[in-house]
């Protein structure tokens, strides 16, 4: 390749010029921006390609599946699924993950409904009109967990089907967890044998694993699958993900595609090898108890936006065991500035690791100002 | 050319938000009608480039479908969804999808597609908004 010319360089040294201000006023959105991933760098030298079934291997050679595996099966521990019953790749993120999942219970049960609530991601409808999956959106509750009672009585109506159910382990808005407990009981006060239950826990499964009080969020709480995000929690600096799933139901699938002669078991054929580097990287670095201190300071600057919101009279709350603060709309000039998302009459903020309490102070105070002239006017 | 739907609330400044919307994406607005009930309403549009109009509109935070849902209105209240869902299950036609596009004002509106669009018009045809 040329050398690079002048002008590009100056116009990716502008890129991170700009890139530098708007990182630090990035409240609303859930990535960790305190990363090093310098130790990466001479990977980047290397054509890495991950192409097929991490438990599988592959022809191509500089891969980095055994790093995968070792991954995968980290996140299985936390999320308590058997090492000798799990499965899962690095996705390119959360949505990839959750078409995992949710392409694994239509492939288990293909006459199956998917049933998901109000508060899901967007790209949960996408996902469905893809797999061309019935799917019924339940009522939320107002802190964003479904609506229990609405459930029951759409899968009452429908209870000769099979439920799919796609449960959020920390809503995008409002970070709200969906009682997988209670849906079970669903199930089972229904007679309700044929079942899956994905769960989309792309910022929250990597803090409920690492809090004293947890609502129910692992495989062994029922899950059959999950997908849990890398560059959120874990702040790696390019989108990707785990989808996580039990070995059993891959098998079965991976069964009915084995004529092709290959375990073509993930969705994407080419993958990034280089994302399964920067998880395992954060996992060696933080180990468990760097990631529970990471979990508990990011908890804490959350309480205490709440405070700092309430005491100026904005009414301000967070649901239990999350880092999501729900806070009255402001205006779109205080939204731009610190990269909040709107949604009706609320915003959020997310005290990711990088959210300091004294960015809270200035955008508390951006708030107040922007209400007091609204007020006046 | 489908028309697109969209739920919000009937308040001022909604029509500016959506037309700017979709302006910040190049996107010409061909035609636009609003149905107002209550406190919500359902604004209709065609443009020139229907799935431009679906992102610039879901990025701009609102529910917006195309035109091959049904938009029904129901009493926003427990076992309503699922007393939809029965009328379809009594009569054999399968719900393909049902989403919501809206809760106020005591009403939620509903947006839905079926295996026999025909039969599902005339079991909501008492709600349909559309």
């Amino acid at each position: 390749m040329n050398e690079v010319p002048a002008s590009t360089q100056a116009r990716l040294d502008e890129m991170a010029s700009k890139f530098d201000v708007l990182a630090e006023r990035l409240l609303g959105y859930p990535t960790n921006q305190n990363f090093d991933y310098s130790a990466l760098l001479p990977f980047l030298n290397y054509s890495v390609n991950n192409v097929g079934d991490p438990f599988h291997g592959s022809s191509f050679g500089t891969n980095t599946h055994d790093i995968e595996r070792d991954v995968i099966l980290r996140f299985a521990s936390l999320l308590r699924l058997p090492h000798d019953e799990a499965w899962g790749y690095v996705t390119n993120g959360g949505t990839e993950g959750n078409m995992y999942g949710l392409y694994l219970g239509r492939e288990l049960f293909p006459d199956g409904i998917v049933y998901f609530s109000e508060d899901t991601h967007y790209s949960v409808l996408k996902i469905t009109r893809v797999l061309k999956a019935r799917n019924i959106m339940i009522k939320s509750q107002p802190n964003g967990e479904v609506d229990y009672d609405d459930l029951y009585e759409t899968i009452r109506i429908n209870r000769d089907v099979p439920v799919i159910f796609m449960a959020n382990i920390g809503t995008t808005m409002k970070g709200a967890v969906d009682d997988v407990a209670r849906v079970r009981r669903i199930f089972d006060d229904l007679a309700i044998t044929q079942h899956y239950i994905h769960g989309d826990a792309a910022l929250s499964g990597m803090i409920l694993p690492f809090t004293d009080d947890p609502q129910p969020h692992t495989f062994a709480d029922g899950f059959d699958s999950m997908s849990i995000s890398g560059h959120k929690l874990i702040g790696a600096p390019l989108p990707c993900g785990v989808a996580l799933a039990r070995k059993n139901h891959v098998t079965r699938i991976a069964r009915s595609i084995e004529f092709l002669g290959v375990m073509d078991t993930t969705l994407s054929g080419s993958r990034n090898g280089f994302a399964p580097l920067m998880l395992w990287l954060a996992f060696e670095r933080y180990g468990e108890e760097g990631f529970r201190d990471l979990v508990a300071g990011m908890l804490s600057v959350a309480a205490y936006a709440v405070e700092r919101f309430n005491s100026l009279g904005m009414p301000a709350w967070r649901n239990k065991n999350s880092v999501t603060v729900v806070i009255p709309r402001p205006p779109p000039e205080v939204v731009d500035k610190w990269q909040l998302i709107p949604l009706d009459d609320i915003a959020h903020v997310i005290t990711m690791p990088h959210v300091t309490r004294e960015a809270i102070d200035q955008l508390a105070a951006d708030c107040l100002r922007a209400q007091s002239v609204t007020q006046s006017a | 050319m489908q028309r697109i739907i969209i739920g919000t609330k009937n308040e001022v400044g909604v029509i500016a938000g959506i037309t700017e919307a979709l302006a910040a994406r190049g996107i010409n607005l061909r035609s636009l009608d609003t149905e107002g009930v209550g406190d919500h309403g359902t604004i209709i549009i065609t443009t020139d480039d229907d799935d431009g109009a679906l992102v610039a509109l879901a990025h701009a935070g609102y529910r917006a479908v195309a035109d091959d849902a049904l938009i029904v209105r129901l009493p926003d209240e427990p076992g309503a969804l699922a007393r939809l869902s029965a009328r379809f299950r009594d009569a054999g036609v399968n719900i393909q999808s049902m989403h919501i596009l809206n809760r106020h004002g005591g009403h939620a509106t509903i947006a839905l597609s079926a295996d026999d669009p025909t039969v599902a018009a005339s079991l909501v045809d008492d709600e349909s908004l559309i």
